[in-house]
Formats: structure tokens, sequence, C-alpha cells
């Protein structure tokens, strides 16, 4: 049986790939990495957002077997030994979460932004954010996180 | 409870039942308070005509205002609203809670309500903290499974939950710590009067300690004598009314806050998608799965049973992963028969409702004019980013589920009829859930998962796609409201408002889940109609001196599957006659915001009124195309004002954008400011998102869109930058509701800032639809 190789959050997988199953729900279903939701499952809401070899993608569009030898980063795998990425102590100071459903999309959104502009404005954030729903309306918090994280980031370096 | 006037004259109604008790206890007198209440609503609902009963309760319940009954029928909501209708149904109920000290003197809590994001588990551990003189952190705190014995009051929903928490969790959190004060007292040998508390320690005046798990266990179950407990006085607080982040909110940016998909609770739970007929209402007639059962992973495939009502879903396929039940699902073969309503559209629906509405009083020839219109709000899903979904296991002696449900027991008694089971036989488990907005009134995938898993004869992990939840409902009822003001013309003396009709006929709400219930205790078996009666009775009013006013309802099934949508009728309803407030104020030449302000009859509502008008700085001087709009609500026994600002273009490729929202809130006391502010900015990008962006479609019997990419709910670009949140300062009254108060008014003042903006008078909705190039 033909078998695939990747690594998720710094862990080597080696799994059967007898079927065509999305990236999505190898990891969620077979793998038990919960982190990236399912919202839409068409690559519209970005519930499901993980970063593959430093990339944004959905991986409830993405082919299993694109994934050949990557190396991908779930929302479980942004804090490092229990030390939260300051986007995440960012989105707990300004309380963004509400159902919480969509977030760990919108914090891996947020920080590819952040790698890319570490001072984003408002219309460079609605640019990067705007296809990430979140159906509770945290966007206002999101925006403030935002630019809180990029305050942090900037102390820190 | 608050005792406002009204409730007061309710009791003098029971009093004489209340005399013939005089001997018995405090606690026994709260009970017959009730008592009293719930046959007085009860004889009030099942009046044969609701109107004549509204008569004789604003005979009954103002006799020293005579006046009342020449004025017009009063709106039963400005004497008995939904929440108390909750409240006193609920009340027997509500002294109950689990709150143990576990051995590592930890707090153990369990709450019988639902956290669907709003922050209701934060805001009962605030109050249990403050209360029992604990930390936050030290409480571990989860929601009930359904309880049969807690009936009526294990419901979520109606923006009540924390004023239905208010007096009993603070109550028996205080009885407890009376307990653990007691039980230091004998330990220490001293009086109660020299022990204090603090962070789950009982101090002596020598400042020894002793922990809380030396001295109790806790309490659980029913609590009556709870209700005679002295909570805390507000000086007091150290942490009610302090700004509280989400307990969860770790959890949630770390990933590993669970979903009831996310659970592991039955690790064979497998799982599981439903092929959905093509039409609503549309029934599976044969299939074939002769090329999805041999696909990877495929586990079972079976026809899914028809519930106890006979209603059908489709084929159930089981799989290793839902990438294979995807694929599986797609390879089925099925012939359906056509929904039985394949030619209805949303013009056939609306012609209908037309015909059922009931006539507004008609104008008196040359004497007066009137304001107002025929208003249209359309289908609308609720779309929660987790869609349906449930765990079930039907294989053993006990069927269990796990699943976001706001009405539990109404969950737990509709499974035990559709498995033939008895409801004790039913475990319920309720699971923090991924938005509600009203969707989780009802628990479908939990029914027809218990199914599923009987007749595969294995547990499962049911998910309804994106695209089922869009297209299978349920959706808030497409509705349409007549709505008129009349005025004198004014030709000697100036032009005064004579009357205010409201007429609506709407596609018919389902509220046959726990609020059917809830209503039920109080008023005996009801029928579907006589639930949305008493609803839109119970949540309609007009806040102002407009002569005669009277709202009608008028209810007609059609085939959309429907549920509360945020704000229940209000999120239409009030939307419109806030629209009118604004026409009418025009009409008579005055300014919008000093119009409402002169006809209000309610202060708070003038206070959170002024509080905008000067945050919001109204009536600055704005560019062409751009306008402020303001809408006002009261409902939850709070108040809502809210002024916008709106850019709006004549390019049709452009829709109206709000760049500024302005709030204030009267809620009489705020519990948890920055949990608040969340549900309040949350409401407001409801308000951008069915206002301006989007609806569904009915379509040849079936719903048009699909997804997110099609029902396109408000994004970052759409949410401005600038909102302000201002709260009225604590008055002394128990804390009001306030998950939905905010939508109906940021929709009016949307709705009015792009009346002002263009010049055109919003009928239907969303705008962007309709009005391309306003």
């Amino acid at each position: 049986m033909p078998q695939i190789t990747f690594n998720v959050n710094n862990n080597p997988v080696s799994i059967d790939a007898e079927n065509d199953d999305e990236l999505l729900y190898l990891l969620r279903d077979r793998l038990g990495i919960t982190g990236p939701k399912y919202g839409c499952g068409v690559g519209v809401c970005g519930a499901c957002t993980i970063f593959k070899d430093g990339e944004l993608v959905r991986p409830c569009i993405v082919p299993m077997e694109e994934v050949e030898g990557a190396s991908l980063t779930t929302i479980e795998g942004l804090a490092v030994d229990d030390i939260l990425h300051p986007v995440q102590e960012a989105w707990i100071n300004e309380d963004v979460a509400q159902c919480g459903f969509c977030q760990a999309g919108q914090i891996l959104t947020a920080v590819k932004l952040l790698e890319s502009n570490p001072n984003p404005n408002e219309d460079d954030i609605d640019e990067a954010m705007s296809d990430n729903i979140c159906r509770c309306g945290t966007y206002h918090r999101i925006r403030k996180a935002i630019k809180h994280a990029a305050a942090l980031i900037q102390q820190t370096t | 409870m608050t005792k406002s006037n009204h409730a007061e004259q309710i009791e003098t109604i029971t009093s004489s039942q209340k005399h013939d008790q005089s001997d018995s206890d405090d606690e026994h007198i709260v009970e017959t308070e009730n008592t009293g209440r719930r046959k007085f609503i009860g004889y009030m609902l099942k009046g044969s005509s609701f109107a004549v009963a509204l008569h004789i309760t604003g005979g009954a319940l103002r006799p020293q205002d005579a006046n009342a009954q020449l004025l017009g029928i009063p709106e039963l909501a400005d004497e008995l609203d939904l929440t108390d209708l909750l409240l006193i149904s609920g009340d027997p109920f509500y002294y109950d809670y689990l709150i143990k000290i576990t051995s590592d003197n930890r707090v153990r809590f369990e709450l019988p309500r639902m956290e669907v994001g709003q922050g209701i588990l934060t805001a009962a551990m605030m109050i249990l903290a403050e209360e029992l003189d604990v930390e936050m952190s030290s409480i571990d705190a989860t929601l009930s499974p359904a309880e049969i014995r807690r009936a009526t009051g294990q419901i979520t929903g109606g923006s009540h939950a924390i004023t239905s928490l208010w007096d009993p969790l603070r109550k028996v959190a205080a009885a407890l710590l009376l307990k653990i004060k007691l039980s230091a007292a004998v330990h220490f040998g001293l009086s109660v009067n020299e022990i204090s508390t603090e962070n789950g320690f009982a101090i002596d005046n020598d400042g020894s300690r002793i922990a809380y798990s030396e001295l109790t266990a806790g309490v659980e179950g029913r609590n009556d004598a709870a209700r005679l407990a002295q909570p805390k006085d507000p000086s007091q607080y150290k942490i009610i009314g302090t700004q509280q982040k989400r307990v969860d909110a770790r959890d949630i940016v770390t990933g590993k806050l669970d979903f009831a998909m996310d659970l592991d609770v039955v690790p064979d739970a497998m799982p599981t998608l439903v092929a959905r007929p093509p039409s609503l209402g549309g029934r599976v007639i044969t299939f074939d799965d002769s090329e999805a059962i041999g696909l990877p992973g495929v586990l079972a495939i079976k026809e899914v049973p028809l519930d106890v009502d006979a209603n059908s879903s489709g084929v159930a396929v089981v799989a290793r992963s839902f990438g294979e039940a995807f694929r599986a699902r797609d390879a089925l073969n099925i012939s359906w028969s056509v929904g039985a309503a394949e030619n209805l559209s949303d013009a056939e629906v609306i012609e209908q409702l037309r015909a059922i509405n009931l006539p507004t009083l008609p104008n008196i020839p040359l004497a007066t004019d009137s304001v107002g219109g025929e208003f249209i709000f359309p289908y609308l899903a609720h779309a929660p980013m987790e869609t349906m979904t449930a765990v079930a296991d039907a294989t053993g002696s006990k069927v269990r589920v796990w699943t976001g449900a706001k009405t539990p027991l109404a969950a737990q008694a509709k499974i035990a009829r559709d498995l033939g089971v008895l409801p004790t036989d039913v475990e319920l488990n309720v699971i923090q859930s991924g938005g509600s907005f009203g969707r989780r009134l009802f628990f479908d995938a939990a029914v027809e998962g218990a199914r599923i898993s009987q007749i595969v004869n294995r547990p499962i992990k049911l998910m309804f796609t994106r695209q089922d939840d869009t297209k299978f409902g349920r959706a808030r009822p497409l509705s349409l409201h007549n709505v008129k003001a009349t005025y004198t013309r004014g030709f000697l003396i100036g032009k005064k408002v004579l009357s205010f009709d409201h007429r609506a006929a709407t596609a018919e709400l389902d509220l046959e889940h726990g609020f059917g219930d809830g209503i039920t205790a109080l008023g005996g078996e009801l029928a579907p109609a006589a639930f949305s009666q008493t609803i839109w009775h119970s949540t309609q009013l007009v806040q102002y001196k407009f002569g005669v006013t009277s709202l009608l309802l008028n209810e007609k099934k059609f085939v959309v599957p429907t549920s509360s949508w945020r704000g229940i009728y209000s999120g239409t309803a009030a939307v419109a006659n806030e629209i009118v407030v604004d026409e009418l104020a025009r009409a008579m030449n005055k300014d919008e915001y000093q119009f409402r302000l002169q006809m209000l009859d309610d202060d708070r509502s003038k206070a959170v009124l002024r509080k905008v008008s000067q945050e919001g700085n109204w009536g600055r001087s704005m560019e062409k195309g751009r306008a402020q709009g303001l809408g006002l609500h009261k409902e939850y026994k709070s108040r809502a004002a809210v002024l916008v600002e709106l850019q709006t273009f004549k390019d049709p490729e452009k829709e109206s954008k709000v760049t500024k929202i302005v709030v204030a809130l009267d809620v009489n006391r705020v519990l948890n400011p920055t949990g608040l502010e969340a549900q309040v900015i949350g409401a407001a990008t409801d308000a951008i998102t069915y206002m301006i962006r989007t609806s569904l479609h009915l379509d040849n019997g079936a719903i048009r869109e699909s997804s997110y990419g099609d029902f396109e709910i408000a994004r970052m670009r759409n949410t401005p930058p600038d909102i302000e949140v201002h709260f009225m300062p604590p008055n002394g009254e128990t804390p009001g509701g306030a998950g939905e108060l905010v939508v109906p008014a940021a929709a009016a003042a949307i709705a009015n800032a792009f009346a002002r903006a263009t010049g055109i008078a919003p009928r239907r909705f969303p705008l962007r639809d309709f009005y391309p190039e306003g």
C-alpha cells in the first residue's frame, strides 16, 4: 500500500494513502489533530487554515498526496514548549474569541501577515484577513490584537 | 427576579391564595406566588381570543390608569415579557447547582446552560467566585448534561441566561459560604462573625487559615432553602463588574478547546454524513450503493429511518474519515421524490403572506395622513461556524449523545420518542459549541444521529456539511410587515401622532423546542400558533407615545424549516418600526433624535439615546452620500441605542459601508464589561450581515445558497475600525439580557442612515440586492 510521509508540528508521520482524502480529514480523523476545523469544506471560510512549508493553506481543499515530504504546522504547533506566540498572547489580551471555532485559522493568518508585514495598517489588515470568516463578529478585536501582536513582536526583536 | 410594578400587580391578584397559607414558611410562599402567577398567565394564554385576554390584562394590571384603555391596547410586553415567562416557568428549578469542593481545594461547578461563545460560562464563574470568595482560576466548570429534574430550568435562549442565574447562583453560593463559615467557627471555637473568607480559605481573627475542603464537600441538587440566603452587597464586589477574559481563551488560541467533533469520548465513533435530497421535503425512493460501498474506508451505508413525525432525511454514510464519507456519499445513486413544494419560491411565499396579513387601520379622509409601508425580510441562515454535529451511540442499553443543545431536555425527549425508549434511557451531554444565533435551540443532528447509530448499530459522529446547514435550514422565517403611523395634518394646531399599526405576516416560526416547554408549563397544551402568538406579544411593543398602537401577527407554514434567529421577531419587526419612527419624524418636520426624545415614554431609553447622540456627535455635517442613523430597542429588561455612520455608493458594484458604530446600553448591571462588549459588537456585525449584505433565496422548493461563498456574511473589510460601546451605571435592578438586544437597534440604525444618505425609503433587505445604486 502506498505511504505518504510528512512532518506535522515537528513530528514525523507515515500513513497509508489508499484513498485520496483531503488533508483536513487526514489530520482530523486519522491523526487526531483537531485544531483545524471543518467550517465549509470548500476553502471559503478559513477555519481549517494551517502552514505548509511556511505558506498558508486550507487543508480541506489540499489533496493528501500534495503533502509528501512537506512540513506542516497547525495551531497546536504554534506555541513552542508552552510559550505562546505573540499573536496568541495578543489574542488572549484582547479577549478576541467568542465561540472560538474560527480562531485557529484567524491566528495563523495573522501570524503570516505579521511575518510579511511587521507593521500593517487598516487596509493591510482588511486585505489579509477578509478571507477568514468569523460568524461571531470578532473582527474588531482581531484588528486590535494584530496591532497588539505587532507591538509585542517589535519589542522582542 | 425584578419586582417591577406590574409584577406586584400580578401578585395582588394572587394575594388571597397567599393569605390562605399564611402559616406556611417563606419558602412555601415563594412557591405559592409562582403558582398563582403561573395560573394567571395560563388563563391569559388560553383565553379564547388573545386580543380579549390582552384587554383584560391591561385593565387588570393598571386599574389606576383609567386612560390606558382609551389610549389603546397596551402591549403585553410592557406588562409581562418573554423574559418574565421564561423566568416564571424556570424559577421552581433554578436553585439547583452542582458546586463541589474537591480534596485539593478546587471548586467543581456545572452550569445548567449552554455556552456557544456568548460568554455565560465566564459570567457564571464570576458570580460563583465572587459569592464564594474563591479565585476564578480555582474553578473547574463544565456544562450540565440534560437532567430531567431541571425541567424548564435548563433552557438557554431569549437572552435570559444572566437574568436567570443572578439571584439563584448568588444565593446558592452565599448559602454555601455561610455553611463554610459556620463549620470554620466550630473548628476555631469562635462565633461565625469572627470568621472571614478569602481565596478558598476560612480565616480566624488571628490569621489562622483552614481550606474550604476541610470544612465542606459543597452542594449538589435542589436547594430551595438557599432562596433565603443573603448574597453580598454590591459595594463589596471585587469580581462582578470587572473586565474578565474568557476562561477558555488560552485553550482556544492553542487549539485545545474540544467541540463535539473533536471529542474522543467514544473511541470507535465513526465519521458520518447524510446524502440529502435536491429539494426540501424530497424523499428517498430507491438507492444504489454498489459504487460507494467498496470505496476505501466505507463502513456502512443505510437509509435514515423516518423520525416519529414521519420526516425523512436521506441516506447515511459511515466511514473512517469524513473525506471518505464525502466520496462515498457522492458515489451513491439515489432516486428522490420531488419535494411537496417544488414550485415554491420567495415570490409565492411573499404573495401568500400578503394574502393572510391583517389590514391596518384606515386613514380619516382629509384630516389625517400616514407614513410607513410594506417591509419584507428574507429567509436568513444562522450559519454558525460549527455546523450541527453530534456524537451518538445507540448500541447499548442507554442511548448516549454528545451535542450542543440549548434545550437539552427537549432534545432528550425527542430522541427518546424517536427511538422508542424512555427519556431516562437517553444520556444527553451538552458540549460547548461553535456559535448558535438561535440555530442550536434545535438539536437536529442529535436526533438524526441517534437514529443513524441505531440503524447502523455502531457509534457515530454525525456532521452536517456546510451545504446541509445552509440548504436544509433551519432559517429565520421570511416575513412581511405592514407598518403604518397616522397623524393629523395639523391645519390649526400642530401635527399630532394618532396611531401606530404593525401587521406582520411571517412564515411560521418553529418554536417547538424548550421555549415551547417553558410556555406550555405555564399555560397547558398550546397549539403551535399559540406559541408564536405568545412570543410575539411578549416581545413586541412600541416605546413611544403614539396614541393607539396595535401590533398583530399572522403566520403560515411553508416548507423551509425555521428557528428563531438572534432577536426572534424583533430582528425584523422592531427594525421596521424604527424605520417608520424616522419617517414619522421627517413627516412632522422634526429631527429624528429630537422627535424620539420627545415621544419616548421610557426614561432609560431616553438616557441611552442621549448618550449615543453626545458620544456620536449626532447631527454633524457629513459629505454627500454619507449619513448618520439612529435605532433604539427595549427588551430583556434592557435598553439599547445605536448610532451608525454609513457611506453609500452610486456604483452598483459597491455596497454601503458602515464607517462608525456608537452603542449605549442599559442592562441594569454589567457583570463582565469585556464579555458584554463582545456581544454588542457581534450583534452589530450581524446587523451589517443581514441589512446590507446577504440572505437565503427559496427557489423552486430549494434554498439556492450553499456556503459562505454565496451566503456572504460580514467580513473584516465590512466591519468599521471605529466602534464605541458605552454602558450606563448600575441601577440596583437585576441584570437584564443583552445577547440579542443590539441586533434590532443596529439594524434599524443602518437602515435609517441609508434612508438619510440616499433619500430612498428602505423596504427590502439586504440593501445591496434591492438598492444597488444607493
